[in-house]
């Protein structure tokens, strides 16, 4: 072996650090570590989502490819791709082309931070929670590229009811999570999550907590355009709203994009709010914080999520939709205030340490 | 003019009052809303926890158990009494008030001097299953049969004759005072066999036959008239 | 000598020239303001390497979060995004030409000759030291700023809502 194209003389060469080389293959693998887990995701979300809407529907779903309709999705995806590309005459190529890879971008970015036990995060940004709020601002973007790309009257008008009301609830998420970075002092997600090693804040920080989660609940339903606050997107509205010109690999792209989205709330939900990888502390009792300890962190992540999950397919299917002006009426009068009273409350109730296990 | 909201001019009607729906608060609206979603979530819940209450049958696996309601219109079929004798004496009632034309009554004139079918075709491809032609029957000859199977490869094989054998009606042949002059009419005008679509009900080892059927062609009974009678002597 | 902080440096400035130049050159306003976000996430980038990691999240949150999403409402709500056909005069172009290269000569004069100090003065970037300077009402904290800015930030919402709201004629007619 010729030592000059060792790695490390490499690396002399031209002044980076072997471990600077290192992360950035750490990340390498990360990325295609999330890719991988993105496309399971998707086959088991999707899965998951039209045998939990047919139960609730009274019949079974889908039960003849595979055992019980497990590889259904698969199915999908396959027909998906063999679907014929078309692209609308006067669209605007470049808007049409780059709108699924943005959402699409903007659901991989969040995976990247979000903690799934000690061990697997992939990169721990020091500003978590500004990271999250500025890459879901991709998605946005893409949906109103989508919208106005198609060429289409009803796409852009329900790329812009989309885009408004994506907007809006994001004031809403970014204020309850304020109230956990609060509690916490830090807004580094792996922080948060040590920070509940005595208790969980959904319960740690009673009132404030609990409200907090609520409205957390409400905005995410809607930053993810599902029922009840499909309006843009409900298949007997505006036909499709902004995806109605995608077809085959591109409409798959938006489609991967809202349940990954999904996917990502409810482990924000559940990082913020329920503990991410931490299992069920109660302040100090050693006995039962070990009994809990016994139980993987990947498990307690792995199930709170899937909780979540299941609380949004459950909104989904029971609630009808709102009309866009009670969506928008929605936000600003009632959450919107709501919000900052609970932020105010909740830097009330930090200072004084009215919350347990202070 | 006057005093009170609730005047027309000079006439008073106070009295006509509306009622007007109480406003609650806020506080009230809010949690009472909760409540209601709480409670439909919880009936939704009820309906994914409880697998029993699932309505839908898995159709080809359950083949064995399954029960169609009697009510349930997927076949039309003539009726026949006890004794094997059709009600149908050909009014073409049904016909006329078909939706769509989805059935065609040929008459004849048969031994009796009574209008008897000669053939009954219903088009099933083109049937909506309303039931009309049912209800409006003055014989009660039809009726509809929950036999729903009957998927088949070509829409040509949709048009069934319905009736097998044509001839007198139950009613026309009770009026027979000899029994064996009623059997000899039912023996003599058994039809052929139908060389056109396979009937509905086709009985096994018979054989298919997919020639295209010729049209059906109509028997008109035509009377003598006078002028027939003047062209005959000239 | 070279190391990865330079190259992503000059990768990052080409890029931002490279979309600064087709924000202004692009004939559909689309792509301009496609272009706009491009140099926005690029500025983001150079925080990152300047590490001043909080300011790249905000920068990513407001500018593109909010800027560029309302310039795009705005071109949509207006009918604005046709393409403009009209050609422009070549004198004009002239004349644009030359004024801009002379800014570019008096700009780059300006920056080659002026004594830039790069100085780390090991200060914390951390979000917690940012929070505690912004609050710290000593003499070297900016509490004042703070509040001045928050007011500012109020009196634009108001100001917002006054201008937006139906009055009463509007209303009515």
């Amino acid at each position: 072996m010729n030592a000059n194209w060792s790695l490390s003389n490499l690396t002399e060469r031209i002044n980076m650090s072997s471990v600077f080389v290192e992360q950035l293959m750490w990340v390498a693998v990360g990325l295609i570590g999330v890719v991988t887990f993105i496309s399971l995701l998707a086959l088991v979300l999707v899965y998951a989502e039209r045998k939990i809407c047919a139960h609730i529907q009274c019949r079974l779903g889908p039960m003849r490819v595979g055992w019980h309709g497990i590889l259904q999705t698969l199915a999908d995806g396959i027909k998906l791709f063999l679907k014929e590309d078309i692209i609308p005459d006067e669209a605007d190529r470049l808007l049409y082309f780059l709108a699924p890879f943005f959402c699409l971008v903007a659901t991989l970015l969040s995976l990247l931070v979000i903690p799934l036990s000690p061990q697997v995060q992939i990169i721990d940004v020091n500003i978590g929670v500004i990271y999250l709020g500025a890459v879901s601002g991709f998605g946005i973007l893409g949906v109103i590229m989508a919208g106005w790309g198609s060429n289409n009257k009803w796409s852009a008008l329900g790329a812009m009811r989309a885009g408004a009301q994506m907007v809006s609830y994001e004031i809403s998420t970014t204020l309850s999570l304020l109230v956990i970075v609060l509690f916490v002092g830090s807004l580094q997600l792996s922080e948060i999550v040590l920070s509940q090693q005595e208790g969980w804040w959904i319960w740690r920080a009673h009132g404030v907590g609990v409200l907090a989660f609520i409205l957390l609940l409400i905005s995410s339903v809607a930053e993810l355009n599902r029922t009840p606050f499909d309006l843009a997107e409900g298949e007997s509205e505006l036909t499709a709203g902004f995806h109605t010109e995608y077809s085959g690999v591109r409409f798959s792209f938006f489609f991967l994009a809202e349940f990954i989205n999904m996917f990502i709330l409810a482990a924000m939900m559940s990082t913020f709010f329920l503990g991410g990888w931490m299992p069920f502390h109660i302040g100090q009792l050693t006995a039962f914080n070990a009994a809990m300890d016994l139980i993987p962190p990947a498990i307690w992540f792995i199930g709170k999520t899937s909780v979540m999950i299941f609380v949004f397919m459950w909104i989904r299917w029971t609630f009808p939709r709102l009309r866009v002006d009670q969506l928008m009426k929605l936000e600003w009068q009632v959450l919107m205030p709501l919000g900052f009273v609970n932020l105010f409350l909740a830097a009330i109730v930090v200072l004084t340490n009215f919350y347990f296990f202070a | 003019m006057s005093e009170s909201k609730y005047t027309i001019g000079n006439i008073d009607i106070s009295t006509v009052k509306s009622k007007r729906p109480i406003r609650k608060g806020t506080l009230y609206n809010l949690v009472t809303g909760f409540m209601s979603l709480m409670k439909g979530m919880k009936i939704t819940a009820y309906y994914f926890f409880h697998t029993k209450e699932v309505v839908t049958e898995q159709y080809p696996e359950n083949r064995e158990t399954l029960k169609i309601s009697e009510r349930f219109r997927a076949e039309l079929k003539l009726k026949k009494d006890d004794r094997g004798f059709l009600n149908c004496t050909g009014c073409n009632i049904c016909a006329q008030n078909c939706p769509n034309g989805s059935i065609e009554v040929i008459a004849m004139k048969g031994e009796t001097n009574k209008k008897e079918i000669d053939r009954y075709i219903w088009h099933m491809d083109s049937c909506t299953f309303c039931n009309i032609c049912v209800q409006v029957c003055p014989y009660d000859a039809i009726e509809m049969k929950p036999n729903f199977e009957s998927s088949a490869l070509d829409r040509r094989l949709y048009i069934y004759q319905l009736n097998k054998y044509a001839g007198p009606t139950k009613k026309n042949l009770d009026k027979l005072e000899d029994p064996a002059d009623m059997q000899r009419l039912v023996n003599l005008i058994k039809r052929e066999p139908y060389k056109g679509p396979i009937p509905l009900g086709m009985q096994q080892g018979e054989e298919h036959n997919f020639n295209h059927p010729e049209p059906v062609k109509k028997i008109v009974v035509k009377k003598e008239t006078a002028k027939d009678v003047v062209k005959k002597d000239v | 000598m070279y190391n990865i902080e330079t190259l992503f440096i000059y990768l990052l400035s080409i890029v931002s020239v490279l979309s600064a130049v087709l924000v202004v050159t692009q004939r559909r306003i689309i792509r301009s303001v496609s272009a706009l976000m491009m140099v926005l996430l690029v500025t983001a980038g150079m925080y990152v390497i300047l590490n001043a990691e909080f300011l790249t999240g905000v920068q990513v949150l407001v500018y593109i979060g909010g800027i560029v999403i309302l310039i795009i409402f705005a071109i949509m709500l207006t009918g604005a995004g046709k393409t403009n056909d009209d050609e422009v005069d070549t004198h004009k172009k002239l004349l644009a030409f030359a004024v801009s290269f002379l800014f570019l000569l008096c700009s780059t004069y300006a920056i080659v000759n002026t004594p830039i100090k790069t100085v780390d003065t090991g200060a914390n970037s951390s979000v917690r030291a940012l929070g505690l300077k912004l609050l710290d009402y000593s003499g070297t904290g900016h509490v004042l700023a703070f509040e001045v800015i928050s007011l500012l930030l109020l009196a634009v919402l108001i100001g917002a809502i006054v201008v937006a709201r139906k009055t009463e004629e509007a209303k009515n007619a």
